[in-house]
């Protein structure tokens, strides 16, 4: 009981933890990029996106809830890097702008998905599951087009473009590798105590109640900038 | 690929839509409650503001960058109101008038004249205000048209211009001038 009533309040305490975790590549680090190839950096930038976003933690906490072996989980994460590898280069490449506000609302959208599948409502309403792995690789889309507006943010050198999304990416791999081992050995703790089973429902009740904060955190991010363009326009 | 379930059947439809229900209401609660109030300043109901989370309006001024003697120098703070004024002056061939400002020494206004119907002679100048008749000039000109710009006092006193109409004709002289100084008068 301790061991969930401890991971529940982890879950409750990252998304308060405020500033010093918040999504987003933080001002600060544009000092660390000046001009051409930077391997490292950007692989560190990769990787710090990830270990401290928390609603990307969260979307693979949900991912692995029920994936047991490292080979299902390793399947799930290319299938999520593939995704968000073509739309990040994509966004990059043709200089795409997303309102980051829009695309942090859908994934905490995809935070809820992920949670209410695990509480199994897609198969009580629909009948069946539809194909986890398919929707894995659409959310990697959305996480792409979100990190590419980020990374167009540090007003990027066309000197070494490629090799730093590169780079990037690899980083972002890494940083899941690092974020996923982290969740998997707490959610290895959890399942071997008899109640993870009767208490996954709840747990994902909560995951999909952070869900639903994040995207109302990001919504009424996105509809107080478009007040203050509007009144700016006036 | 094998899928464990948490359950072997489903949840009910009523048990999912009392868990969604369960969860957009706290995650409403929160999101009123503490989120908005400290990511965004929102706080419709002030219990933000009551459990210390409302976050106030930022400053967007770098109060670390200091302010030079010399920068500070540049601005000066008069005790006189700030007022603007306008004063028309019809003047007929020959005739000559003034307007003069009240103020301090190191207070300024800024000025601009124009001439209607013709052009004018004239001085632009101060009288000291301690009696003794001093008298200080400024700028001078013939056949001027119009003419702009800021003036500092360097002694209190009264400071202004007086034109006078050369021309056969009647002219009319309109003065704007915004400043600090406690009385502006045709004298």
């Amino acid at each position: 009981m301790t061991r969930i009533f401890g991971l529940v309040l982890l879950l409750l305490a990252v998304p308060l933890a405020g500033d010093a975790l918040a999504h987003g590549v933080a001002a600060s680090d544009k000092d660390l990029i000046t001009q051409g190839r930077q391997f490292a950096v950007f692989l560190y930038l990769g990787a710090k996106h990830m270990v401290t976003g928390y609603d990307h933690l969260l979307f693979l906490f949900g991912v692995i809830f029920f994936l047991y072996r490292l080979k299902e989980v390793a399947l799930y994460v290319t299938l999520f890097a593939v995704g968000h590898s073509i739309t990040l280069l994509y966004a990059v490449l043709s200089g795409t702008h997303v309102n980051p506000f829009i695309i942090d609302a859908i994934i905490g959208l995809s935070v809820v998905y992920k949670a209410f599948d695990n509480m199994g409502g897609f198969t009580r309403l629909l009948g069946f599951q539809p194909n986890t792995r398919l929707a894995v690789w659409i959310f990697g889309l959305f996480h792409g087009l979100g990190l590419g507006t980020k990374l167009q943010d540090f007003s990027l050198s066309a000197d070494g473009l490629v090799p730093n999304i590169l780079a990037f990416n690899v980083g972002v791999e890494l940083g899941q590798v690092l974020g996923l081992s982290a969740i998997l050995i707490a959610m290895g703790f959890w399942r071997r105590s008899t109640g993870f089973h009767r208490h996954a429902f709840a747990a994902n009740v909560v995951v999909m109640t952070c869900g639903f904060i994040l995207a109302g955190y990001q919504l009424v991010g996105y509809l107080t900038q478009m007040t203050q363009i509007t009144q700016m326009t006036r | 690929m094998t899928l464990m379930r948490s359950e072997p059947t489903p949840p009910t439809v009523p048990q999912l839509a009392r868990a969604i229900g369960v969860a957009v209401v706290i995650a409403g609660i929160v999101l009123v409650t503490a989120v908005l109030p400290a990511e965004y300043g929102i706080d419709p109901t002030g219990i933000g503001s009551s459990i210390g989370l409302l976050r106030p309006p930022a400053s967007a001024i770098d109060m670390t960058i200091p302010v030079t003697p010399e920068a500070a120098a540049t601005v000066s703070r008069p005790e006189a109101a700030f007022r603007s004024d306008e004063m028309t002056l019809t003047l007929k061939p020959g005739e000559g008038a003034e307007i003069k400002a009240t103020m301090v020494k190191g207070s300024s206004y800024v000025f601009s004249w124009t001439v209607a119907g013709g052009t004018v002679e004239f001085d632009m100048h101060g009288e000291y205000a301690d009696g003794t008749g001093g008298e200080a000039s400024y700028a001078k000109g013939e056949e001027a048209a119009s003419d702009r710009g800021t003036f500092h006092a360097p002694f209190d006193g009264r400071h202004g211009w007086f034109w006078q109409n050369l021309t056969w004709q009647p002219v009319t002289v309109t003065l704007k001038t915004s400043g600090f100084y406690t009385k502006i008068e045709k004298l």
